[in-house]
């Protein structure tokens, strides 16, 4: 490669170091953008930075406990604390009343003690800093093969689940109520959702980093609710909206030397502002 | 006698232990309009709820026949903004029940199916409009032709027309009446504008929590009613010379 060679090509003669990285994002951008519809519809936005945040805490719990017990091997893998920190999360804001606070208080209560944890374990455990940062903002550059067989996986059985079932959770997420008296499995339903969200979000989380899994869960389906009108309609571009900000992130990043995360947080915003200066022409 | 759509046997309502009204019987047959009145708080919501199984009973049972089609017609459908809903869309989820979205495709007269609810409630050019750009009238009147899409035996309609003003709300009243006597479908009426609400119906409950009464019975008889007679002249001083019954 001559060294007068352009970022593009350079890039392009480089795929090999860039493609599993690329293929996570967009498996996570897509599912991600996918479920972001209902968590828009649910109003769950806060739902999500929250499971994100815990995800990353448990990432960050799961790197310190390495430092004192190197060898404990799968029983402090990353991915399962993440996972397992989110569900319990879930877990914990879906129970009926929660211990009498508002259901808002303590996902901000959730949102704000697993960063701020994630933020402390970063000023202790200086040698640790690049991957606290990692957690939180998507420096992820370095994809483990375990790490896309598994969104792969996770990934392709959630979006196939929710392609399949896609009227019924649509009802469910848009009228429970009408739902339940005819008889569709609301609960079970809400239930099935919220696992898979939790699941992508952390594995994404893992993977990816704090701010591109909250961006791809929130941005691709604000934007998307925004174009068009139609329920279907708006989980597809949703889905390719996510798709698009997760590998074409890694192309800003590399292009314009910019921190992955934040090159794809960046790109999943353009089509929000530029649907929200369409709509006006769109309704005129 | 043809068999009830909906029977409730001295059902007792409320939230936790504690019933907020005296047991209620009636049951409810096919054609039928019945009007639950009471004036707010008074509990009809909640036994509405409790009727359709969205609140558990505090005692006695409520039954319904098996495989039997029924429909829920809200009060206000409470819609995010951020996502996008045609008309269309929005009465074709009334096809669906039970587990029939684990069909992978919806069969292809459903958009027929959904374009004819619209047709009868006079909504036809609704169709592809967005719902949240629609007025409560219209939205209303989507609403109803979602009730009626599948066909129901019963059609539960919790105060549909609570955010109308009065010729509005007249106006969905008689389509609901129109509605019903086509498709000899049952109607549980909730309302508390209660003069429009008494012209269409043919049996009535009333209820109110405060007195602990319960008034179960046709409309000749129950009108008649203290309870019923000051909810009326309640609404007429809030509507000067709204609809009589």
């Amino acid at each position: 490669m001559p060294e007068d060679a352009s970022p593009l090509a350079m890039f392009v003669a480089n795929w090999p170091l860039f493609r599993d990285p690329i293929l996570v994002a967009s498996i996570a951008g897509g599912v991600l953008g996918y479920l972001g519809v209902y968590i828009l519809a649910r109003r769950m936005v806060f739902v999500s930075a929250a499971l994100t945040q815990s995800a990353g805490f448990g990432v960050a719990v799961a790197f310190l406990l390495l430092l004192f017990f190197p060898a404990a091997g799968l029983a402090l893998d990353p991915r399962i604390w993440a996972i397992g920190m989110a569900l319990a999360t879930a877990w914990l804001l879906g129970r009926p009343a929660a211990q009498g606070a508002s259901r808002e208080g303590l996902l901000a209560l959730a949102y704000l003690f697993a960063g701020a944890c994630v933020l402390v374990m970063g000023t202790r455990f200086h040698q640790e800093t690049h991957d606290i940062e990692a957690i939180l903002f998507g420096t992820g550059v370095l994809v483990s093969p375990d790490d896309l067989a598994l969104i792969s996986v996770v990934g392709g059985l959630t979006l196939g689940l929710q392609v399949w079932w896609r009227r019924g959770f649509l009802f469910a997420s848009l009228d429970p109520e009408g739902a339940a008296v005819r008889g569709l499995p609301v609960r079970w339903l809400d239930g099935l959702l919220m696992l898979q969200i939790a699941a992508m979000v952390s594995l994404g989380t893992r993977a990816l980093g704090v701010l591109p899994v909250f961006a791809f869960s929130i941005l691709p389906a604000l934007a998307a609710s925004l174009l068009v009108r139609g329920p279907r309609t708006a989980l597809a571009v949703a889905t390719l909206l996510g798709v698009a900000c997760g590998a074409g992130g890694y192309l800003l990043a590399f292009l314009a030397e910019f921190p992955v995360g934040a090159s794809q947080t960046l790109l999943a915003a353009l089509p929000v502002f530029a649907a929200l200066g369409l709509r006006p022409l769109r309704r005129a | 006698m043809t068999e009830a759509l909906l029977t409730a046997d001295g059902l007792l309502i409320g939230f936790g232990k504690r019933p907020l009204l005296p047991p209620i019987s009636f049951a409810v047959r096919p054609g039928e309009l019945w009007l639950l009145v009471g004036r707010n708080g008074s509990g009809k919501s909640t036994l509405l709820r409790t009727l359709v199984g969205l609140v558990r009973p505090v005692g006695g049972s409520v039954s319904r026949p098996p495989g039997d089609r029924i429909a829920f017609l809200p009060q206000r459908q409470i819609r995010n903004p951020a996502i996008p809903l045609r008309s269309v869309d929005l009465v074709e989820e009334g096809l669906e029940a039970g587990w029939s979205f684990v069909r992978p495709f919806r069969r292809r007269e459903s958009a027929a199916a959904a374009l004819a609810a619209l047709a009868r409630v006079e909504a036809s050019d609704l169709a592809f409009a967005s719902f949240l750009d629609l007025s409560e009238g219209q939205r209303q009147r989507v609403l109803m032709a979602r009730a009626f899409v599948a066909r129901p035996s019963l059609v539960v309609a919790d105060e549909p027309t609570a955010a109308m003003d009065l010729l509005a709300e007249r106006e969905a009243l008689g389509l609901l009446d129109r509605s019903r006597r086509e498709a000899g479908t049952a109607v549980l009426l909730v309302s508390h504008h209660v003069p429009s609400a008494l012209a269409v119906a043919d049996r009535l409950v009333v209820v109110d929590a405060l007195e602990q009464t319960v008034v179960v019975g046709p409309r000749a008889e129950v009108a008649a009613h203290p309870l019923v007679e000051r909810l009326v002249a309640e609404a007429r001083g809030a509507w000067p010379g709204g609809v009589h019954a």
